[in-house]
């Protein structure tokens, strides 16, 4: 396998990168998982919730109710 | 996590599990840089009844009297989805043994040495496995003299080469 030479900027670009992480490694534990769970907020992840997305029944047509189209068709998903 | 931890421990204090070790991504978080991860991996102990059927009931069950679910393969404890993981094979035993004790606000708890998740990671050898050793190594994590005994005893150190030779990554000895 011949060795592939980065372009010096891409090169640079990934040491910047890999000295980012190194910092961060540094961090204590519990700064690390307020990181972590901070982020999982981000994503739409909330305590007592399940961990994948659901449909909201706020969004979903109420089918107790006559609806005035031949059928009510919910999202296919919550993207 | 702080909460979860705190369930973790009176399980142990009231029976329920002999004891637990972290493992994972959270424990790979404790060494490098903090890695998204959904769940909590708790390796643990339970004493193998005289039947020597391991029943997860009687964990479940106390669980869900504190009002805790099961969600698929875990468990959600105070906003932590938790998966019980059983110490199964004489690696996770010796990673269970020889973990070392840390505290996360002031709760104590457990967490696998960091050569016992790469051997591990070598042994479960999938691609995120591969991914999270790479990073162990970019970030100098690793003892190699610690390593090698470990991948040698349970026979990884195949395995191990082969992914050196894989990613072209040449360590130095000490």
């Amino acid at each position: 396998m011949v060795p592939t030479r980065l372009p010096p900027e891409v090169a640079e670009l990934l040491a910047r990168h890999a000295e980012y992480r190194r910092r961060r490694a540094r961090l204590g534990f519990e700064e690390k998982i307020a990181i972590i769970e901070r982020r999982r907020e981000l994503k739409g992840w909330r305590k007592n919730a399940a961990p994948t997305r659901m449909i909201s029944s706020a969004v979903l047509p109420n089918t107790d109710e006559p609806q005035p189209s031949k059928r009510a068709t919910a999202p296919m998903s919550a993207n | 996590m702080k909460e979860t931890l705190q369930v973790l421990n009176q399980m142990v204090a009231d029976g329920v599990i002999d004891g637990y070790v972290i493992g994972g991504a959270i424990a790979a978080t404790y060494y490098l840089e903090p890695i998204d991860t959904d769940d909590l991996d708790v390796f643990f102990h339970v004493a193998v009844p005289a039947g020597g059927l391991i029943t997860l009931s009687p964990l479940y069950e106390y669980l869900r009297k504190l009002g805790y679910e099961p969600q698929d393969e875990t468990i959600e404890i105070a906003g932590w989805p938790v998966q019980f993981l059983p110490v199964f094979n004489p690696l996770l035993e010796e990673a269970y043994d020889q973990a070392v004790t840390i505290t996360f606000h002031d709760v104590p708890t457990r967490i696998m040495q960091v050569e016992h998740l790469v051997v591990i990671m070598v042994q479960t050898g999938r691609p995120k496995d591969y991914a999270r050793i790479l990073r162990f190594l970019e970030a100098d994590a690793v003892n190699g003299a610690v390593l090698e005994p470990i991948l040698a005893k349970h026979g990884l150190s195949e395995p191990w080469q082969e992914f050196l030779r894989k990613f072209d990554i040449h360590l130095g000895k000490e």
